[in-house]
């Protein structure tokens, strides 16, 4: 056979072609074996904000499901099968969201999406998870007050974090809060059963404020604070308002001997991003810190940096974020294969236990929210939490929380089959 | 007909095989692109309206996603309330939407009782986006604000309103907009539907851009004062032609939220204005198409690229802008056209090469 000049040329595009992959930066190599992926793989969607105001903290969990969707293929996948992760950006938009999750299910028929971090986001492409029947894992920990058939809740609730810790901050700092959080419904939620749980225990509310989101200027709000002397500042602000309102009160020359302040919410993260001599002293309640002590965090901890970096630190919801990748790992494991939705929803997703880092996780077998550990960390001056109290045993999370809602529940072994909504009342 | 549209015989046939092929792109695509092409639709009128105040009027709006996501908001809201009185919702609660019932809310406030009805809410949001921007071009144009400080003024206000929106959650339902209703995603009829409106919008604005009320708005953006001078009442011209853009957007973006199934705050804010004016200097200020052909280009690379890529689409779609824009400072079409009319005029033999290779260098008007 005679080599043509067309050959010739022929061949070495396809080396150069070659050359290229092979040198290019990893994003493209993913983008290749995910093209030529055939039937053998569990296609999984991944949808997290890679740009726009909140990627820095939903990166962290893209990065935290890609960790253990590596590992998990490492040891030879699911039933053989390797996992394969379908990447999108939704941009801190809502309406990319949407968009994406139509784009994962209707085109790339994904077995089950994780994602979503803000409840925006979530509300927003719930709708599209119930009207095809497919399934989201999310981890954040979250409001509460609902319950989608379409959805698992990873993260907590508020039940979850605040049940131990306001009469432990009751007991140990002070009975006098003052209550700030952001304008939305996260903060006006979780503030409503801190007062319920404050009224229980003989606490008391001696102000309650918001501050409009993203707002990064507290100079009155730290007047006032001053002025009413509370024992404890209750914070639920979010995003860039937590690293400005940390840093004034510093400024302001209130330390947390003075007054602390108690949150549900900062993480580590937050912390890394404010320098942590702003955080020294303050309260945060969580499931779970990077110092928690457990062999399966050692090894959590060392994988992330190992694979992100030495100066990137672990929080909660990637933690949570991690572990539900291993859920729909065993659900379909436990399947035999098996990836029909109705399927994973009733039989391989409730009741799946994984020893997650911060000790053993469990996925209710009637409310589709996740049996999680709490605990009280002090920040230290190295931006992490000295940890003083760990419950004693896992904690059932309650959708509808039992302090303000005691005749609520959430149980999809007892609804109507094709209900989409699991909340039932249980006195009659 | 072709007097009807004012278009020339081949220009005619093109317009009609366009729509045409946007006509069956549903039977031959699924319904996922369906759906994504009726919202690119709805930000087609959005950037034709964006292209009558802007491309023909020289008034540089920050602000015209107040008039998308206020008719957007009236849809969205009235869906809601529809979908509520019939639907437990996954929250447990029915009868009122979700969001008012965590504000506190236990009845849907009297006011907005009339919304219930959609056929009411539809028109009744038109005619608000209408007036509304009536009142701010009555404000703005009295009183000679142009140019920068117009574009700033129209920014402020399009901020308020994402605030506001925001702020009085128990209404609107705050950061995290109204979702949760029943949608027309999926409908092959409500994509038509979007398809007709966008050809009459897309008439009625050469209508209002190619007669002798077009000229003056032209004469306008050339020269504000001139156009005064020679006896035109300018600030009436303005208010008229920026009205009706307020009204075509507020239809747009009904239609986009009926589509959708979700309005957020993104939807009014600035953002979404000042990606329209993107759209509009991609595809060619002033030309209509270019207007069309951009927000479908911009949407479209958007969308296809961040499947593509999702890690770095952002730096791509930012670096298109900026090629298209030093390449083709007149957008897309602007260039086109341009090129054709000197093809024209030497082949008329009205110029020789030398002097149409000047038209490349002068504006198109």
């Amino acid at each position: 056979m005679e080599l043509t000049r067309r050959d010739l040329l022929k061949g070495a595009a396809a080396a150069t072609a070659g050359a290229a992959t092979f040198r290019a930066p990893s994003i493209f190599v993913r983008r290749l074996t995910q093209t030529s992926a055939q039937d053998n793989t569990i296609k999984v969607g991944i949808l997290h904000s890679l740009s726009g105001t909140i990627a820095i903290i939903e990166r962290s969990l893209h990065n935290a499901e890609l960790l253990a969707i590596e590992e998990i293929n490492a040891k030879g996948g699911v039933l053989g099968k390797k996992i394969e992760a379908i990447v999108e950006d939704p941009k801190s938009e809502v309406r990319f969201f949407k968009e994406k999750a139509e784009k994962l299910i209707l085109r790339d028929k994904v077995v089950a999406v994780l994602g979503c971090y803000t409840s925006a986001s979530r509300q927003s492409v719930l709708p599209v998870f119930e009207k095809t029947n497919s399934v989201l894992l999310y981890p954040t920990l979250y409001e509460a007050q609902e319950c989608s058939y379409n959805c698992f809740y990873t993260g907590a609730v508020p039940n979850q974090q605040l049940t131990d810790f306001v009469p432990w901050l009751i007991k140990n700092v002070g009975p006098k809060f003052y209550l700030i959080g952001s304008n939305y419904i996260y903060p006006k939620e979780t503030n409503r059963e801190v007062k319920a749980l404050l009224a229980k225990h003989g606490g008391q509310t001696v102000a309650e404020e918001y501050a409009p989101l993203g707002s990064t200027e507290f100079s009155t709000t730290i007047n006032k604070i001053r002025a009413a002397k509370p024992n404890v500042v209750f914070s639920d602000l979010v995003g860039d308002s937590i690293v400005a309102f940390y840093k004034q009160y510093k400024q302001f020359g209130i330390t947390a001997k003075d007054i602390p302040i108690a949150t549900p919410i900062t993480t580590e993260e937050e912390i890394r991003a404010m320098g942590p001599e702003n955080a020294i002293g303050h309260f945060t309640s969580f499931n779970y810190f990077q110092s928690v002590k457990t062999p399966q965090n050692d090894r959590f901890v060392k994988a992330y940096k190992a694979k992100y970096g030495e100066d990137r630190v672990t929080n909660a919801v990637m933690e949570a974020a991690y572990f539900q990748t291993y859920f729909l790992a065993q659900a379909i494991e436990k399947l035999k294969g098996n990836t029909d939705p109705d399927a994973l929803i009733q039989e391989g997703l409730p009741g799946q236990e994984f020893q997650a880092p911060q000790g053993k996780v469990k996925i209710d077998e009637k409310n589709h929210h996740t049996w999680l550990w709490a605990r009280i960390g002090r920040a230290n001056a190295d931006g992490q939490f000295d940890i003083l109290v760990t419950s004693n045993t896992w904690i059932r999370p309650q959708p509808w929380t039992k302090v303000l809602y005691p005749d609520k529940d959430c149980d999809f072994t007892k609804v109507p089959k094709g209900s989409k909504s699991g909340t039932i009342t249980t006195k009659t | 007909m072709i007097g009807l549209t004012g278009l020339s015989r081949s220009q005619l046939i093109i317009a009609l095989a366009v729509i045409a092929g946007f006509f069956v792109f549903p039977l031959y695509a699924g319904a996922f692109r369906t759906d994504q092409l009726g919202l690119f639709l709805c930000y087609v009128m959005f950037a034709l309206s964006l292209d009558l105040i802007w491309g023909f009027t020289g008034i540089l709006s920050l602000g015209n996603a107040i008039y998308f996501g206020g008719g957007a908001y009236f849809i969205g809201l009235a869906l809601k309330l529809q979908y509520a009185a019939t639907h437990a919702t996954r929250y447990g609660e029915g009868a009122i939407p979700d969001f008012m019932t965590w504000n506190g809310l236990t009845e849907i406030p009297r006011w907005m009782r009339p919304l219930r009805n959609v056929w009411f809410a539809a028109p009744a949001g038109v005619l608000a986006m209408g007036f509304l921007a009536f009142v701010f071009g009555v404000i703005t144009f009295k009183r000679h604000i142009y140019g920068v400080y117009c574009a700033v003024i129209t920014l402020a206000e399009s901020l308020i309103f994402e605030e506001l929106i925001i702020e009085k959650q128990a209404y609107t339902g705050g950061f995290n907009g109204i979702t949760d209703y029943d949608s027309y995603s999926g409908s092959l009829h409500f994509y038509w539907v979007i398809l007709a409106v966008t050809v009459f919008f897309f008439w009625l604005s050469r209508k209002l851009t190619t007669t002798h009320f077009g000229m003056v708005l032209r004469s306008i953006r050339e020269n504000e004062l001139r156009s005064e001078f020679f006896g035109f009442e300018v600030a009436n011209y303005k208010i008229f032609v920026f009205t009706v853009a307020a009204m075509m957007s507020a239809v747009a973006g009904g239609l986009y939220a009926a589509l959708n199934g979700i309005v957020s705050h993104q939807d009014i804010g600035p953002i979404l204005s000042i990606e329209g004016v993107i759209w509009v200097a991609v595809g060619g200020r002033g030309t209509l198409i270019g207007s069309m052909v951009g927000a479908i280009l911009v949407k479209g690379a958007q969308s296809l690229l961040s499947e593509q890529f999702a890690w770095i689409w952002d730096l791509l779609v930012g670096f298109m802008f900026i090629l298209i824009i030093v390449l083709m400072p007149d957008g897309i079409m602007g260039a086109l056209l341009r090129r054709a009319r000197r093809r024209r005029a030497i082949a008329a033999g009205r110029m020789p090469a030398y002097e149409a290779a000047r038209i490349e260098e002068t504006p198109t008007t």
